[in-house]
């Protein structure tokens, strides 16, 4: 399908002309941090130039999700599973790195079987429009991981902003289904010449491709970056939390009298318990261990187990870290010789 | 290594997209209790669901998630022996939450529980072969599954020699079944207790001590040893020591487990998951890892 233009006064009543068949999903900006909500006043779309605070990782496993229902009578016990039905969602504005890591999480989820069915029932029914980061932060280091932010991957559609419009190009069939909606005209030269532009606008201000996941075979176990971020590094989890490719999450029953239920919730290795056990051992009992997890599990032991690097630079880490932890770094300090 | 799988949405690949949800246990009744020592306990459950129970079958070395309604859920090798069918069993140490929740059980009560999980002994490499199991403690119980197997399979093994150790006489599990295991052509048990006890007629003396003294030969021999960290360590030095190849070592590891399926990221050592690619390991694998567990 050739690439297609969509004005921007357009894009509320293409969106309302979706909203029968799809819950649109698109970042929402309230007290000044814009995270991915379910939208229904369009206008409230706030399509910021850069990732947004929040990853899309609760709109395919929500922070807190019930995993089962529970009743005992005496010895008995009965079990009782959530048939409800998911919803078709769209989601708009999402960025490539989001994108990207979701293909990542893909490959964790499935790799062995059984699959994480309760994350692919969502992940079939959502449909995902890209936008291009025309202004990356500070702290985006996407093209130093992946070229996914102009091959993007994980998305049905990819838009630009081109000033008045966006540019348009569908990636997959339903991405084609969702620009053949009338509010979307053929681009022109000068479309395509402008999207030109703003990529090369962006790109100028990104890093350059290093093959971290090369480097990992010869990260050092016992380097002594481990014990300085140990002591800068307040164990807050809020790079976890943020990162678009963690995947950890703890399961807990909660009960209310002879009812309740299992819920799974986000999780994190930075937490001390994480791995601790029953009888008391614990394998990482210190942010030596525990910080030095983080960055081997996403540059090492990934690209060895799903032959994919386990961050897509989005930078959400460095931004949010408040002792100022760079990832970035970190690796450079890794990879150095001597 | 399992390389990943390329996930398209929507494709054929992934057709069970029904509400079959991995993390929903199946119902089990606790059939009996057994009492092994002052804080380790038995259990033995069978499945509520006639056709599951019917067709419920396992490895030795695989394992179990095992649910009490409103504590949580835990992980506990499948200690009983596939041969043996009808019901699985666990053996559980009173450590924490769920365990001390276990421990509270009456026979009769619904349990969930999630099997089988994780990879196996690799048996079929051990036929023709002595096997040497060493253990200590409550990591008997894993050795336990494959034993039996092997013992109600016994044409298929050589020698079978059982190193059995733990803290006292009161600590040793599984004592019900010396007599059965002793009774086996070819098959002789070795018990052994930490400090001199009233009574005790037995050696004494620590596991890996004991190992030495008895210098079992490594030709032709494979050992398969689980206990404290502490025990494993030298059993390993020691039969290094002996002569013992490192692919003809092998153990069985704990983590803390939730999913207990490769999801949930807090079992990993390196880029295994004990859950998954474990938690039979021999040790030409371990040596691979890092040394974080």
């Amino acid at each position: 399908m050739e690439a297609k233009v969509i004005s921007k006064q357009d894009i509320k009543n293409w969106l309302e002309s979706l909203a029968g068949k799809y819950e649109i999903i698109a970042p929402v900006t309230e007290d000044g941090v814009t995270r991915f909500r379910t939208v229904q006043d369009f206008s409230a779309i706030d399509l910021v130039p850069t990732p947004a605070a929040g990853s899309l990782r609760a709109v395919f496993t929500p922070e807190t999700e019930t995993l089962f229902e529970y009743e005992l009578s005496g010895h008995a016990a009965e079990v009782k599973v959530s048939e409800a039905a998911v919803k078709d969602r769209l989601i708009f504005g999402a960025r490539a790195c989001d994108a990207a890591a979701l293909k990542y999480v893909d490959a964790v989820y499935s790799n062995v079987e059984p699959v994480d069915t309760l994350y692919f029932n969502r992940r079939e029914r959502t449909a995902i429009v890209g936008l291009f980061c025309s202004n990356p932060s500070w702290s985006c280091f996407c093209t130093e991981v992946g070229d996914f932010l102009t091959n993007p991957v994980g998305m049905d559609a990819y838009f630009t902003d081109i000033g008045d419009k966006l540019h348009a190009e569908a990636l997959t069939p339903k991405g084609e289904e969702l620009l053949s909606a009338p509010q979307f005209k053929p681009a022109s030269e000068a479309d395509a010449q402008a999207v030109e532009e703003v990529r090369k606008k962006a790109l100028s201000r990104l890093p350059k491709p290093t093959d971290h996941a090369a480097a990992s075979k010869s990260y050092d176990w016992d380097h002594p970056i481990w014990a300085r971020l140990a002591e800068k590094c307040l164990g807050c989890g809020i790079c976890a939390y943020l990162c678009p490719t963690c995947h950890c999450f703890d399961i807990q029953d909660c009960a209310m009298g002879s009812k309740g239920g299992r819920f799974r919730c986000w999780d994190t290795c930075q937490f001390e318990k994480f791995t601790l056990m029953g009888a008391g051992h614990n394998p990482r009992p210190s942010k030596k261990e525990r910080t030095r997890q983080r960055v081997f599990h996403k540059f090492k032991y990934s690209p060895e187990r799903y032959a994919v690097l386990g961050c897509v630079g989005c930078g959400r880490c460095i931004a949010a870290c408040p002792v100022n932890i760079d990832i970035r770094r970190v690796l450079e300090e890794l990879e150095s010789q001597g | 290594m399992r390389v990943a799988q390329e996930f398209i949405p929507g494709s054929a690949k992934v057709q069970s997209m029904s509400i079959k949800n991995p993390y929903v246990p199946e119902l089990a009744v606790i059939e009996k209790i057994t009492e092994e020592t002052w804080d380790t306990k038995t259990f033995r459950a069978a499945f509520v669901n006639e056709e599951f129970r019917e067709n419920f079958t396992y490895k030795p070395g695989q394992f179990q998630l095992v649910s009490v309604f409103g504590v949580g859920e835990a992980t506990f090798c499948l200690t009983s022996a596939p041969t043996r069918k009808g019901f699985v069993e666990f053996s559980v140490k009173k450590v924490g939450t769920v365990t001390s929740a276990l421990h509270e059980l009456d026979e009769g009560t619904t349990v969930g529980i999630r099997a089988p999980l994780g990879n196996r002994f690799p048996y079929e490499r051990f036929k023709g072969k002595d096997l040497w199991f060493i253990g200590g403690g409550i990591g008997m119980a894993p050795l336990r599954s494959l034993l039996n197997f092997c013992l109600d399979n016994r044409r298929d093994y050589g020698k079978i020699g059982i190193i059995y150790g733990a803290r006292s006489s009161a600590d040793l599990c599984f004592t019900y079944e010396y007599d059965e295991w002793q009774k086996s052509p070819n098959t002789e048990l070795f018990l052994t207790i930490d400090k001199e006890e009233e009574g005790w007629a037995k050696n004494v003396g620590f596991v890996p001590t004991y190992l030495m003294d008895l210098k079992p030969s490594p030709k032709n021999a494979i050992a398969i040893t689980c206990g404290p960290a502490i025990m494993i360590k030298y059993v390993l030095q020691d039969l290094k020591e002996l002569g013992f190849e490192d692919e003809q070592i092998w153990t069985t590891l704990e983590m803390k487990m939730k999913c207990g399926i490769g999801k949930c990221g807090r079992c990993n050592i390196g880029h295994i998951y004990v859950c998954t690619d474990g938690p039979v390991f021999s040790h030409a694998q371990l040596k691979e890892l890092p040394p974080e567990y």
